[in-house]
């Protein structure tokens, strides 16, 4: 056989055996949609769960990361906690001449916040060797001491002053389009929170914009192969040069990032701030990226899986509200479901073996 | 593997298919949507009685009660799905009224009323707010204490308050009402923590209210009665039954039995079935496109405060 040409590959593999959760997300809704179409057949109904998903996919992004490198993050919620706090503590001391610009020094605030808690969190993983298990869970009661320091009791954005509700509940004024003047007003939307482009939520394309670039990060940047190394082999990582304790911390510091941007989010989406709010959330976050098929031993793992299974895990509770099961029961449904979800992929190679096992008898071969 | 996955998915197509119903629950007349504060909470357990019986009663369809366990966030998340299910009015007992300028402003954009059940409005702007007299129930009690003190052979002048958590705004009151009475008749409040509505908490607040005073507490009164349980039960526990009285707020079952056997001495006694009710024909009024009823009080939100007569139970678990 003569090469004639250079044999040309696609760095683009779309295996479907990978995403199992699309398949499993789109028959799921499927069959809501013939049990109960009135909900089920009408896009507010999806506008309402991709907003609500929206919160833990971009968590999740994060999260992702870690656990693709072999650990993860429980002190996401204390961090979102803190965040909210100190976000309504700033602006409810700046001055009311300038919303806009407490605001955004908030949300600066915020974000440097978060990238200092993942930091935090990455230096004793990486540098001071303690479990990713015991630090993040040390960690999320520091935090939420922290945001009780902070802000003792609720504070709701809705009272700070009516400019501060267009960044919640959309009872300001509508879009000003303007630049950042010299009295530092600011575009803000009305409603961060409800603002809709098509019909869709704004905090929908804010997930989508951040999963594409975490994918790209994920794939395209060495940073990324260099976390899929070290959750694939700490050993081969560690000769191949990685440095491994960076790489740790870095991911620690991605997981800090994205909370923070869930942090704003959740801000907007809640409309106040509490110390004790929110609660549980890491679990919902890590059970988004392990239904996705990241295994938590990490290794492998995709971002559009942690996306689709945080719409699946959000549409649970929705739909079991809808089809009129008590909420005695939902707790139990969820869980079944999850255990479910969550053996696709050992149900999955089961069957992929036995189909290979069928397919080389019928040749013969064995 | 992939022919494997089209045939499930077909599978699963052909099975949704055959399980498809013309009913989509779509009924006539109105459909109001319920959220409650926490149905493990004995006080909310009646007003979910009391929405229920109403709407049966007018013939209004009510969705499951939407239980938000306590919960700030599962408190939106499921108000919103509520309304997103194309309720008429949303009637609601919230856990965080400081989170209620979400599920306010998407009620105002849908057009449909919010009324609001007890605890607070969060700073929002509703169409009606129903809650107790709160300030008379914590005077009450405060009455009822200065009635019965003489009967114990109790001499100390301190009493002391167990608060609900800071986010009940409304509640505040009741603690002051109480004072409202003990003061000027010479006692002197020296603790007043915060129980968080939890047992467990007041519990350990009364240990150590017991560990720093001892006997020189006369009273403690706690503002509702899951609090006054846990602290009854440290009083209780330290052998000081009788030597510290102790008043709740609520006038739940466990509450009147505890008075009844003794650990308990009087409960404010609110009436949260009917405020339920009451909730269900408010919204109905405004549906029908009725004016509400008047009242002169606002509450601090600048909202139609309709307040309930409260009534006090007694050390004998019988109405005062």
């Amino acid at each position: 056989m003569k090469p004639t040409q250079p044999i040309k590959t696609s760095n683009f593999h779309f295996n479907i055996g990978d995403h199992v959760i699309i398949i499993a997300l789109a028959a799921f809704w499927i069959f809501l949609i013939c049990i109960r179409p009135s909900t089920f057949f009408q896009l507010s109904t999806y506008a309402t769960i991709a907003k609500e998903a929206s919160l833990y996919a971009i968590c999740g992004i994060g999260m992702t990361f870690a656990i693709i490198s072999g650990a993860f993050d429980l002190s996401v919620a204390s961090q979102i906690a803190l965040s909210a706090c100190v976000f309504t503590t700033i602006v409810s001391k700046i001055s009311p001449d300038n919303p806009g610009l407490g605001i955004f020094i908030s949300c600066v605030v915020v974000i440097i916040l978060g990238l200092l808690m993942g930091l935090v969190n990455g230096l004793l993983i990486a540098r001071m060797r303690i479990p990713a298990f015991i630090t993040t869970l040390a960690m999320q009661n520091v935090y939420r001491g922290l945001a009780q320091l902070v802000s003792n009791s609720p504070v709701p954005i809705a009272t700070l002053g009516k400019e501060y509700q267009v960044f919640t509940s959309g009872t300001g004024p509508a879009i000003r389009l303007g630049v950042i003047s010299p009295n530092f007003e600011l575009v803000y939307i009305k409603g961060l929170a409800f603002t809709k482009i098509l019909r869709l939520p704004l905090f929908f394309y804010i997930m989508i914009a951040l999963a594409v670039i975490g994918t790209i990060i994920l794939r395209k940047t060495r940073l990324g192969r260099n976390v899929l190394a070290v959750g694939n082999s700490k050993a081969a990582a560690r000769i191949a040069g990685i440095n491994i304790p960076q790489t740790q911390t870095i991911t620690y510091v991605l997981v800090g990032l994205f909370t923070a941007v869930t942090a704003l989010l959740f801000i907007s989406f809640q409309g106040s701030s509490n110390y004790g709010v929110p609660q549980g959330t890491e679990f919902t976050v890590i059970s988004a990226v392990v239904l996705g098929g990241t295994a938590l031993v990490g290794g492998k793992g995709s971002i559009l899986n942690t996306v689709i299974a945080a719409l699946f895990i959000t549409t649970i509770p929705l739909a079991l509200t809808v089809l009129g099961i008590a909420s005695d029961y939902h707790g139990i449904i969820n869980g079944a479901i999850l255990v479910f979800a969550f053996s696709i992929n050992t149900i999955n190679a089961y069957i992929n073996d036995a189909m290979v096992k069928y397919r080389a008898r019928k040749e013969k071969k064995f | 593997m992939k022919k494997f996955f089209a045939i499930l998915l077909a599978a699963l197509m052909i099975f949704s298919l055959a399980a498809c119903k013309t009913d989509d629950g779509k009924k006539e007349g109105l459909t109001f949507g319920w959220s409650v504060y926490d149905l493990a909470n004995p006080f909310f357990i009646p007003m979910d009685e009391g929405v229920k019986a109403k709407c049966a009663e007018l013939g209004i369809t009510l969705l499951p009660t939407h239980d938000e366990k306590g919960d700030a966030t599962e408190m939106v998340t499921g108000a919103t799905a509520l309304i997103e299910q194309g309720i008429d009015a949303l009637i609601i007992s919230p856990k965080e009224p400081s989170s209620l300028s979400s599920i306010v402003a998407l009620a105002e954009e849908k057009g449909i009323p919010v009324i609001v059940v007890d605890i607070g409005t969060g700073g929002c702007k509703v169409d009606a707010f129903i809650q107790s007299d709160m300030r008379n129930g914590g005077q009450q009690a405060g009455d009822y204490f200065l009635n019965i003190v003489g009967d114990y052979e109790i001499t100390s002048k301190n009493v002391a308050i167990i608060k609900v958590e800071t986010s009940a705004t409304e509640a505040q009151v009741r603690g002051e009402g109480f004072k409202d009475k003990v003061v000027p008749a010479g006692y002197t409040v020296v603790e007043e923590q915060h129980g968080d509505s939890s047992k467990d908490k007041a519990y350990g607040i009364m240990l150590d209210y017991i560990a720093k005073y001892g006997t020189d507490l006369a009273a403690v009164f706690c503002e509702n009665d899951e609090m006054a349980l846990g602290a009854a039960a440290a009083i209780d526990e330290k052998g000081m039954t009788g030597k510290i009285l102790v008043f709740g707020y609520d006038g739940n079952n466990d509450a009147v039995a505890a008075c009844k056997a003794g650990s308990m001495h009087g409960t404010a006694a609110q009436d949260p079935k009917g405020m339920g009710a009451y909730g269900v024909e408010l919204a109905y009024k405004l549906c029908n496109g009725e004016t509400l009823p008047a009242t002169e009080y606002v509450n601090g939100d600048g909202n139609k405060f309709y307040k309930f007569a409260m009534y006090m139970i007694g050390k004998d678990g019988e109405r005062v």
